[in-house]
């Protein structure tokens, strides 16, 4: 165990107010919408039941290498996201939606918001059925339990599917 | 003449959460012992890459409810503190007065898992910030 500690002196105020305030870059989004896209898949297959191994069955891989996919970092393949949405029975969509420019705020301030631009969010969606299982947001705009979480990105620049390896 | 106490002053930092991350449930904090903060120091001689991948799982925490993770482990068995996985780097957290996650240590490791010794050396830091955060919030709630 080695401990990080070149200069461990507390970094001025400033920094601990720029620690989350700036907008998140690319790389930062790719991160966020890996972690949605987990999250919804742990979160399905707590709700359904499904062990690793038995996702591995389903998509005739060894368990570890599944365990490898769950670990994965953004470079994980559109293809790959696609295998595991579908062994759990689940569509793979990219939707859109504005970035909304927020100055100065934060979860205790009102938002002052502006409108930029059109960006992706990519969802995990049931494929059958509209039961409370479904995650995500649908093309007919049902709400269902996925946190959105302001997770867009740069998402159709930042990962393809011939740029990323699996 | 009564002996000085060496001891060091632990505070706690809240990390305020912009809206673009979304609603926040949870607070954050990270501990400060001393004027030295042993989580952010690590954190800001992380590379730009890495500091992404914390960044990302640290606001995740903080705005989805039941946020469900391979990178985090909300409690360890046997501790009660947890542990967020950004490998080979590993913070490490406790959730306490509610809705609050303090960040208040961090170890570079790159094997999968600790020895158990290593968790029991947190584990004794973890208690002495758990004290110190009930005393000074624990009555604000």
């Amino acid at each position: 165990m080695k401990k990080n500690s070149k200069n461990n002196t507390v970094p001025s105020v400033d920094e601990f107010a720029d620690f989350f305030s700036a907008e998140p870059n690319a790389n930062e989004k790719a991160w966020g919408l890996i972690h949605d896209f987990y999250h919804g898949i742990l979160t399905s297959m707590k709700k359904k039941d499904v062990s690793r191994s038995d996702l591995a069955t389903k998509m005739n891989k060894s368990r570890s290498a599944i365990s490898q996919l769950f670990n994965k970092t953004p470079n994980i393949t559109l293809k790959k996201m696609v295998e595991i949405a579908e062994a759990l029975n689940q569509n793979l969509k990219i939707s859109f939606e504005p970035i909304f420019s927020i100055v100065e705020e934060t979860n205790n301030q009102p938002a002052k918001a502006s409108f930029i631009s059109g960006d992706a969010d990519v969802v995990p969606i049931d494929a059958g059925d509209n039961n409370s299982q479904s995650l995500g947001v649908n093309s007919s705009s049902n709400l269902i339990p996925f946190n959105r979480g302001r997770a867009r990105s740069d998402f159709n620049s930042s990962v393809s599917p011939d740029a990323a390896t699996g | 003449m009564p002996r000085k106490i060496n001891e060091k002053k632990i505070t706690f930092r809240l990390l305020p959460i912009p809206i673009h991350y979304g609603k926040a449930i949870n607070n954050v904090y990270f501990a400060v012992e001393g004027n030295k903060s042993t989580v952010m120091t690590s954190f800001k001689n992380l590379t730009k890459e890495d500091q992404d991948a914390v960044k990302s799982i640290i606001s995740k925490m903080a705005t989805v409810e039941g946020f469900t993770s391979t990178r985090v482990r909300w409690k360890l068995k046997e501790y009660g503190y947890g542990e967020i996985k950004p490998l080979p780097h590993r913070f490490f957290f406790f959730q306490k007065c509610g809705n609050n996650l303090i960040f208040f240590d961090y170890c570079l490791k790159k094997t999968r898992s600790f020895k158990d010794a290593v968790y029991k050396q947190i584990n004794e830091r973890y208690k002495k910030y758990e004290e110190e955060f009930e005393k000074q919030y624990g009555s604000k709630r």
